[in-house]
């Protein structure tokens, strides 16, 4: 937060009901109440809601702090420290928007945001697109750790449990440097927020039911504090059944899910604080039974039926193959020690054990035998100091080591692997400054990281025979960025954020070789990569007027010298056929585009939101359109709010709508042609929701329709839009029991 | 910096906790027992013994450059036809590598004690006849009037597999003959290429000649 006095914030008494509006000064005052303890929640439209355990024995004052959310309010995230970064571009989702969409995948979640697509392999796989960059590009932090999964498919999600998340931010600039690897495209983290101090056991329990693959989600949280200790404990079980197309059921895309994660912080000393962290993440994921195909021929047919083949008229909870099952580890330990007044040193360890089995469609029995198997091992150290020089200068100082070890099990699946194995060492450094100067903030930072990778690729000699050759590679991937931002006035803050960085080709950019079930693409790297690199600029107006009226703009342009990018080439004709083949290839490439938000409160009762992303991406070298980025949209909301009836607070009804506009690309090969982007659509989704106030619980219940209509229509970054119809209407029943 | 000290051991145990189960294993060959190198059509003509015609086409190291053999049909004549998918590559794979998971690769042979053993590599059709309701194979004459094509074979559901055919030439002439395996179509009497749906596993073309 800004240190700033918020006026007009909500302070409500659990115990009592009482609630007050803060002055123009952000005071409160609450008279006459007995001594003991209390639960006070503070909300303000634009900020993550505060609970606070107060014990009241004479007349005190309490200062309370807010943390910025909501992602119509582009604003910085601080949790209290001085050092956080408030240059950056970022988009927040408050913990009440995620359990909204809880029913959604985490890629999904994210995608409410303008600026941020999903790239879709049917209803259960779906991994986050922002400002058209996805994969490799994108980092997701968990916790503050990198997620270790694998990234480079497009069929592979982050593995990750959205419930654990308090809030997620989106971060648009290059406002990585604190994070190895370029994150050229931005960052999705994802925060599991604070635990109150507070003598009481607090939770939640949730439960979400949707109509659309008769889904059932289960979740639970709880945890507790006091001034030494703090834990948490999060468990989610879901289990949805084959998703449902206008027309027909799409066998075989359900998914299960059971993840838990477990959270322990301690104060040793006043100074000194160690947090631990575990997480377990395990899910089995079905791809449509139509969409087992190998060939262009294949492809062609899939393409001319109206219904996918191999469809059942049934509905079934059944994962069959093709399927994935994913287990995902993480442990972190953390210690965080005050040096002095104005220095922290911060240390941490974190080890991920991802574990992928692959399922396809195979003769001889083999079903059940994984095509793909592999495991992914990443062990992360990092230290980190920050220090106040000044009131107005402050720095942050870091060295990480990350080790990745990549391992096909090669043995059961009896099939050549996608990737290599290989061993991977990262150290890093970074620098990044903060400094503030009348009504600006100026930051500046740099980073370094030597990347080595070993590699062990399996290839076919001359007659045929496998054999493994070995690589190594050595490279150095350097980013500096810089930021400024500024309040003009009180209505209108600026923020400009511009950063360089560099990006050693990944193993799968350069080995990548065979082909991927699904699209009847055969994908093959190229071992002559060089690194990419890129500028990006980014400049964001924030304005408002009073409570009522709000507006966002961000423009930004990204220059790429050697974007990396599968590049569909001619095709491959192998004893199964004709292959459409994407070469891993380089260009040089320009990416523009803006994202705007806008919001009205027209009056107490109505509110009207519209977002809108627009993206301009061109290859300069072959001067045409680059392939595979995502639609411009127009999302609106047009929300009523009930007055309080009784029991039932915070009552609003909304009516929403989304329209995509269709991709325009210039096909260079058949295959294109044979699948164009598909025609633009629209969507319109209702919901409502209230919430019960009992005693010093809460029970909040929503309801909503996606896709209202029923519509037929297919996503242009959606794998199955060759196959089938996206998924049609859907109701979802979330409550939600807060204690 | 005794505290900086204490933090750092809680680092490092937990590395080492971690690092154990993570030493560097040799990466391991696949037994490619699904691979299909070789395509063998063998038509003979009953009422004539000496009238028999192969059809060989494989590409054995997979360059995508097979070597395709064919010999002239005579003119209006009835074959009986018999196809064979082999994987030369399997056998050669198991004798240049120990391979210390051989249980885990299930084929045919281990399953069932065949002693069907072919000379030259691992014998794909028996598969194809095993789980013949997923699988069958297509052929496609052009032109259409060169040869035309009947299933001698049904799966356990009645419907067409193709492993054995009759093979009917109309006159003279030259063409191509698509011969397609798939693998999971929707099976049905008058399925076609097209409209059949499923993976393809083999797809390859021979030129032939009547006359």
């Amino acid at each position: 937060m800004s240190g700033l006095p918020k006026c007009y914030a909500s302070i409500m008494i659990l115990e009592s009901s009482q609630g007050m509006i803060t002055d123009s000064l952000g005071r409160f005052e609450f008279k006459n109440i007995c001594p003991g303890q209390y639960h006070i929640k503070v909300t303000h439209v634009g900020f993550t809601p505060e609970n606070l355990y107060v014990d009241l024995q004479e007349n005190s004052n309490q200062t309370i702090s807010l943390d910025r959310n909501d992602e119509l309010l582009d604003e910085i995230l601080v949790h209290g420290e001085t050092v956080e970064s408030l240059t950056k571009v970022s988009n927040v989702l408050s913990q009440e928007k995620i359990l909204f969409e809880a029913n959604n995948n985490l890629a999904d979640l994210a995608a409410v945001i303008s600026g941020v697509n999903v790239v879709k392999n049917g209803p259960g796989v779906s991994k986050p697109v922002i400002h058209g960059l996805y994969g490799n590009r994108v980092t997701i932090l968990n916790n503050g750790i990198k997620q270790a999964g694998q990234r480079w498919g497009n069929d592979h999600a982050p593995e990750i449990d959205l419930f654990v998340a308090d809030h997620l931010a989106v971060i648009k600039g290059v406002a990585g440097l604190e994070i190895s690897g370029g994150s050229l495209g931005g960052v999705l983290e994802i925060h599991p927020g604070p635990i109150a101090n507070d003598p009481h056991l607090h939770g939640d329990v949730n439960y979400i039911f949707q109509s659309n693959g008769l889904g059932h989600t289960l979740n639970s949280k709880i945890q507790k504090g006091n001034d030494i200790d703090q834990w948490r404990i999060v468990g989610t079980a879901k289990l949805i059944g084959d998703a449902k197309a206008p027309g027909y059921f799409l066998t075989n895309t359900g998914r299960r899910e059971s993840n838990f994660a477990g959270q322990w912080n301690h104060s040793m000393s006043k100074k000194w604080k160690i947090n631990s962290y575990y997480s377990f993440f395990h899910t089995d994921i079905g791809i449509l039974k139509g969409s087992h195909i190998s060939n262009t021929r294949d492809l062609k047919s899939a393409l001319t039926v109206k219904e996918p083949f191999n469809n059942d008229d049934n509905f079934s909870y059944k994962l069959e193959s093709p399927r994935q099952s994913v287990n995902h580890h993480l442990l972190l330990l953390e210690s965080n020690h005050s040096l002095s007044e104005t220095s922290q040193l911060s240390l941490k360890y974190a080890g991920q054990l991802n574990r992928r089995n692959e399922f396809d469609v195979r003769r001889g029995g083999e079903s059940n035998t994984p095509a793909v198997s592999m495991s992914l091992n990443s062990q992360y150290l990092e230290a980190t100091l920050a220090k106040d020089v000044n009131v107005n200068l402050s720095y942050r100082a870091g060295l990480q080591y990350n080790y990745l070890i990549n391992k096909n099990h090669n043995g059961t699946t009896g099939r050549l692997p996608l990737i290599p194995d290989y061993n991977s060492q990262i150290p890093g450094a970074f620098l990044t400054f903060q400094r503030s100067y009348l009504k600006s903030i100026l930051e500046f930072g740099l980073r370094y990281d030597l990347v080595t990778q070993n590699v062990r690729n399996i290839e076919r000699n001359d007659i045929g025979n496998l054999e493994v050759y070995k690589y190594n590679n050595l490279a150095h991937n350097f980013s500096v960025a810089a930021g400024v931002s500024r309040d003009w006035n009180t209505n209108f803050t600026s923020k400009l954020n511009i950063g360089f960085a560099q990006r050693a080709p990944e193993v799968n950019e350069l080995y990548s070789d065979g082909v991927h079930q699904g699209v009847a693409s055969y994908e093959k790297g190229d071992p002559d990569l060089t690194a990419e690199h890129s500028v990006k600029a980014i400049l964001s107006n924030d304005y408002t007027i009073g409570r009522k009226l709000f507006l966002q703009t961000v423009f930004y342009g990204q220059y790429f010298k050697d974007y990396i990018y599968l590049k569909p080439a001619n095709d491959t004709t192998t004893i199964r056929g004709t292959f459409w083949k994407f070469d891993y290839d380089q260009t040089d490439a320009l990416l523009l585009g803006a994202d705007f938000n806008f919001s009205y409160t027209l009056s107490h009762h109505y509110k009207l939101d519209f977002g809108y992303a627009h993206l301009y991406a061109q290859d300069l070298v072959n001067n045409i359109p680059l392939v595979f980025m995502p639609s411009n949209a127009l999302t609106g909301r047009l929300t009523y709010t009930i007055d309080d009836q009784g029991v039932l607070k915070n009552n609003s009804v909304s009516l929403g709508g989304k329209y995509v506009l269709e991709r325009d690309i210039i096909p260079q090969v058949e295959q294109e042609e044979l699948s164009p982007p598909p025609p633009s659509y629209v969507l319109i989704n209702i919901s409502a929701s209230t919430s019960i106030l009992i005693n010093k619980s809460i029970i909040n219940i929503s309801f909503k329709v996606e896709n209202l209509l029923n519509t037929e229509y297919r996503d242009y970054l959606d794998r199955l839009r060759y196959f089938a119809d996206a998924s049609g209407i859907n109701a979802v029943l979330t409550l939600n029991y807060k204690f | 910096m005794k505290i900086f000290n204490k933090s750092l051991l809680v680092a490092a145990l937990a590395a080492s906790v971690m690092f154990t189960s993570c030493d560097e294993e040799e990466t391991e060959i696949p037994n490619e027992n699904e691979l299909i190198t070789t395509v063998i059509l063998e038509l003979y003509d009953e009422s004539n013994p000496n009238n028999e015609v192969h059809l060989h086409w494989e590409d054995i190291d997979l360059d995508g450059k097979p070597e395709i053999e064919t010999e002239a049909l005579a003119a209006n004549t009835t074959y009986h036809g018999h196809i064979e998918f082999l994987n030369e590559l399997a056998e050669k794979d198991e004798d240049d590598h120990d391979d210390e998971d051989g249980h885990n690769h299930r084929t045919l042979e281990d399953d069932h004690d065949h002693d069907h053993e072919h000379d030259h590599g691992y014998d794909v059709t028996e598969t194809i006849e095993k789980e013949d309701e997923d699988h069958q194979v297509f052929y496609v004459v052009d032109p259409a009037d060169l040869a035309t094509i009947e299933y001698e074979d049904e799966d356990g559901n009645g419907m067409p597999l193709g492993l054995e055919i009759e093979l009917t030439t109309g006159d003279a002439g030259t063409g191509t003959l698509n011969i397609v395996l798939k693998h999971e179509p929707t099976k049905s009497k008058d399925a076609t290429l097209e409209t059949a749906g499923g993976s393809t596993d083999i797809d390859v073309k021979f030129d032939i000649t009547v006359e």
